[in-house]
């Protein structure tokens, strides 16, 4: 059957003279999967200059470092290990490995940094349990009239609707903070859905392209991302947005949006970053690839791939923790009271 | 997916024989032409086969997988060109379900292709006639890969102005007249979608930020075919066909590099119509 089904194609290419598009294919062996995932990042990576400029990683010789520790006796989990080693170097929490068994990742974005977050603490002593939930966000307002908004990903469902109805309860409050700590992103369109709850008018929030060919420096012009007011509710009082290094990715972008609009004071840490809109590939052993594909910057022109740094900077206090206080969160709380 | 195309064959030869049961015996032989009767021919055709499809916005690999299609076709003569002007309109629907070649990741490809032709004939001797013209096609599909991220699938659009042929070749065999025709489509120029090569979606449509997206498409940049073969013989009310369809899309835009290479054994019948009359022709009219 195998033959025939060659013998029939063949015939019918060859009859037709017609070229054959095909890209450049890699054998399923350690040297073959090492060569094929170095030239997926090399054609398609989308921050080669700037990871060079900010870390020092000269992707050419990664190249040759990593194809030297390519032996063909390697088990499959070696060569998983090498592989994901060889993507570590380009430190971006979007590049990873993914495999049956594992996946293979750089996360010292927020690994290296303090956490600036305790889940127990936010839930049992500030959410408590009589908070109010709309689609993708918790919210209350706290004694002292500021309005609470926690927003722990940008993955699930968050309608204009959704929104409007939160901020319509939360109207009579002095001030809002929007909490996106330990938010690990998700989609771009819900986390600017929200931002346009906090702008009257339309808004440069940074600049977005894509390579345009295999070149290191194929890219696109830097098109103009703006953010357009919601018909819904408008909140025009204070917000405070609180960020740690565990807000990446979509998150980071929220935080970058929401640092371009007047009226919002960014507090804690400065957010994990992921600037990169990931994208997918494999190779040949069947892995998946992620990597960052299209760039995003900031209203400034700024890179925001290692992260946002905020208008007010606080790290949690151990002390404070101890005594059930968030730190971050009574910062935000104190600035909106004054204001 | 050799258990696949087996699996797919059996199905195409299952379809085959319940087409010829239901239709009886062979009907009497004729060498009539569609242009003189003022005949226009139906025909209806599902296939099952293989397909190998590359989208390198996707994946660089090829995946491989079973094919299945549907094929509607309609050739109606004119009076233009002293009756020798034919038109023929085709639908192609087709659907693969694919992997890659570690068994790890699967894709969904599909679309729907409508052209219509426009062909002068030629009865060249006895039982052989050639006809040959313009046609245009219009395009409408996408794949999707079930576990990227941000490139999950590629739509797939082109509106062709294509060259096509077919042969007919008109003999008898066991008593039955049997007719085998082959055509092929050659999509010449046109324009296709097609999202820059890093170009993601986001940007595309939720942005809107145009960056080469429709692109001029050719027969250097899209050297693309489309062959069908059939083998027709007329039993009790129509004409069961049988054949192979090679469809065999290729684009190279935007440095993205696509192929869909789909060959699906087919099996159908078709009908020629009297288009003046109520009367229905069962048999084959070259």
């Amino acid at each position: 059957m195998q033959r025939l089904r060659y013998y029939i194609l063949s015939l019918l290419l060859i009859g037709s003279l017609s070229a054959c598009i095909e890209e450049d294919d890699y054998d399923d062996t350690a040297r073959g999967n090492i060569e094929a995932l170095w030239r997926i990042m090399d054609e398609h990576y989308c921050f080669f200059d700037y990871k060079k400029e900010q870390i020092g990683v000269d992707w050419d010789e990664v190249h040759q470092r990593y194809l030297a520790q390519a032996n063909e006796k390697m088990s499959k989990v070696q060569l998983f290990e090498v592989c994901s080693n060889m993507l570590a170097e380009l430190q971006d929490g979007h590049v990873d490995l993914y495999a049956s068994h594992d996946i293979g990742r750089n996360w010292s974005f927020k690994e290296s940094h303090p956490n600036n977050y305790d889940e127990n603490l936010v839930k049992d002593h500030y959410l408590g349990t009589d908070y109010h939930i709309a689609a993708g966000i918790s919210y209350k307002v706290l004694e002292d009239n500021i309005g609470y908004i926690r927003c722990e990903s940008f993955s699930d469902a968050l309608g204009h609707g959704n929104i409007s109805d939160a901020l319509y309860l939360l109207a009579l409050c002095d001030g809002i903070i929007i909490d996106v700590r330990n938010n690990p992103g998700g989609t771009l369109t819900t986390a600017h859905r929200l931002v346009s709850h906090f702008t009257n008018e339309k808004t440069l929030v940074g600049y977005i392209y894509h390579k345009t060919g295999k070149g290191r420096n194929d890219f696109s012009k830097p098109e103009e991302e703006y953010i357009e007011p919601a018909k819904g509710m408008k909140w025009q009082k204070p917000v405070a947005v609180l960020a740690n290094r565990s807000a990446y990715s979509a998150a980071n972008d929220f935080v970058k949006c929401m640092k371009a609009i007047p009226n919002v004071t960014i507090v804690g840490d400065t957010t994990g970053g992921g600037s990169g809109m990931p994208m997918s590939s494999e190779i040949p052993s069947g892995w998946s690839v992620r990597y960052s594909a299209v760039v995003m910057l900031d209203k400034d022109r700024q890179h925001t791939e290692f992260g946002v740094p905020p208008h007010v900077h606080v790290d949690m206090v151990k002390n404070d923790q101890l005594n059930n206080i968030d730190t971050i969160i009574e910062t935000a709380r104190k600035m909106l009271r004054k204001d | 997916m050799k258990k696949n195309i087996i699996t797919s064959l059996k199905l195409a030869m299952f379809m085959a024989m319940m087409a010829v049961s239901s239709l009886g015996h062979a009907q009497s032989d004729s060498t009539d032409d569609m242009a003189s009767q003022d005949l226009s021919l139906h025909a209806l055709m599902v296939g099952a086969g293989w397909s190998n499809t590359l989208d390198s916005y996707l994946s660089p690999y090829n995946y491989k997988g079973t094919d299945f299609t549907v094929i509607r076709e309609t050739t109606r003569p004119t009076k233009k060109m002293e009756g020798n002007l034919y038109v023929q309109t085709l639908f192609q629907l087709n659907g693969s379900i694919l992997e890659n070649r570690a068994n790890t990741a699967k894709e969904y490809a599909g679309g729907l292709r409508y052209g219509i032709n426009w062909q002068y004939a030629w009865k060249l001797a006895k039982g052989l006639k050639v006809m040959a013209g313009p046609g245009a096609s219009a395009f409408l599909g996408g794949i999707y890969n079930e576990r990227n991220s941000n490139n999950p699938g590629q739509a797939k659009a082109d509106i062709m102005v294509d060259l096509t042929a077919q042969a007919f070749y008109n003999f008898k065999l066991l008593r039955r007249e049997w007719l085998l025709r082959y055509e092929i489509s050659v999509p010449f120029i046109g324009m296709a979608y097609s999202p820059n090569y890093g170009q993601s979606y986001y940007e595309a449509f939720e942005l809107e930020h145009y960056d080469h997206n429709l692109r001029c498409a050719h027969f250097v940049n899209s050297p693309s075919l489309r062959h069908l073969l059939t083998l027709s013989v007329p039993m009790k009310s129509a004409v069961v066909r049988v054949g192979l369809s090679a469809n065999y899309q290729q684009a190279k835009l935007n440095g993205l590099k696509y192929h869909s290479y789909n060959t699906d054994i087919i099996v159908g019948f078709s009908k020629y119509f009297q288009r003046k009359t109520t009367n229905k022709r069962q048999v084959l009219p070259f």
